[in-house]
């Protein structure tokens, strides 16, 4: 790995952190856990287009790691996990698909996510009432990804790939 | 890119279209209920009759929540858990609603009437 992608990476994890942060003070919308827009998932998806999967996976441990030591603790530690993993997993594989633009990708990846968590917290409060939550957790999950997919395309059309904008770079 | 922006809009309208369709179901399928059942880390600690009102302190290893039942409907007036969302999640009366607080792993949720509804 090149220091530029060491920069690059470490920058995007830095800027994750610091969305959800910023989304954290913001008094949630809707009074329903899980629920909410999930801004750091437009770096997530921007790493992913620019750089692929393994790339996002890695800046998304990293930050979810950072974020649990620093604001949240290791207890909703696990449910972030489980959503981050199961919705890297779909959106990359539709993005490989070539058939959907970020939004498409966005909106499978936010409804994973909380597929991912609804399903974790039926199994960890074994209770499947949680189950009454999924309609509003796929509705939810569709409309932050509607935001995130926008947000990133937009993103990804105001800046070139990587190495071009700069002379000399590679 | 058209056939890309197609795509999308059928992917959305589809989840949009499931998510719709189980909201009506789960809706449907509710009755107003008979008990508030407080669950701590899955485990059935408490239940209480909506009908009668009362304030019940509920303590747990990982904090407090106070869970108010008042005219046939429950919620949660206190909580020391750092979001406060069980508390916003306002009151619950119909069977199989439930008020949750992650961070508690605190569950209290509304069942409909048994067959020892008569009792109390």
């Amino acid at each position: 790995m090149k220091t530029r992608d060491v920069t690059f990476l470490g920058l995007c994890v830095a800027l994750a952190l610091i969305l959800s942060y910023v989304e954290s003070l913001l008094p949630p919308l809707v009074p329903v856990p899980g629920v909410k827009a999930g801004l750091a998932n437009v770096v997530i998806l921007y790493v992913l287009c620019r750089r692929g999967w393994k790339a996002a996976g890695a800046v998304s441990l990293v930050r979810l790691l950072l974020s649990a030591a620093l604001f949240t603790g290791f207890g909703p530690f696990f449910y972030s996990l489980t959503g981050a993993a199961v919705s890297l997993i779909g959106s990359a594989l539709l993005q490989k698909t070539g058939r959907f633009s970020p939004v498409g990708v966005s909106v499978l990846g936010g409804v994973l996510h909380n597929l991912g968590q609804v399903a974790l917290a039926a199994l960890v409060l074994e209770s499947g009432y949680v189950l009454y939550y999924l309609p509003v957790l796929v509705l939810s999950g569709t409309l932050a990804g509607v935001l995130v997919g926008l947000l990133t395309g937009w993103v990804l059309r105001l800046t070139p790939p990587a190495g071009r904008h700069l002379p000399g770079g590679r | 890119m058209a056939t890309k922006r197609k795509n999308d809009w059928i992917l959305v309208l589809v989840f949009l279209g499931l998510g719709l369709c189980a909201l009506l179901l789960v809706r449907g399928l509710q009755q107003p209920g008979a008990w508030a059942v407080v669950l701590q880390g899955g485990e059935e600690t408490g239940r209480y009759p909506l009908h009668r009102d009362a304030a019940i302190s509920i303590e747990g290893p990982e904090g407090y929540n106070l869970l108010v039942i008042e005219g046939g409907a429950a919620y949660i007036s206190e909580a020391d858990c750092p979001n406060g969302l069980c508390m916003k999640a306002g009151k619950i009366s119909q069977g199989g609603q439930s008020l949750i607080c992650l961070p508690h792993g605190l569950t209290v949720r509304i069942e409909g009437p048994g067959l020892d509804g008569v009792s109390g």
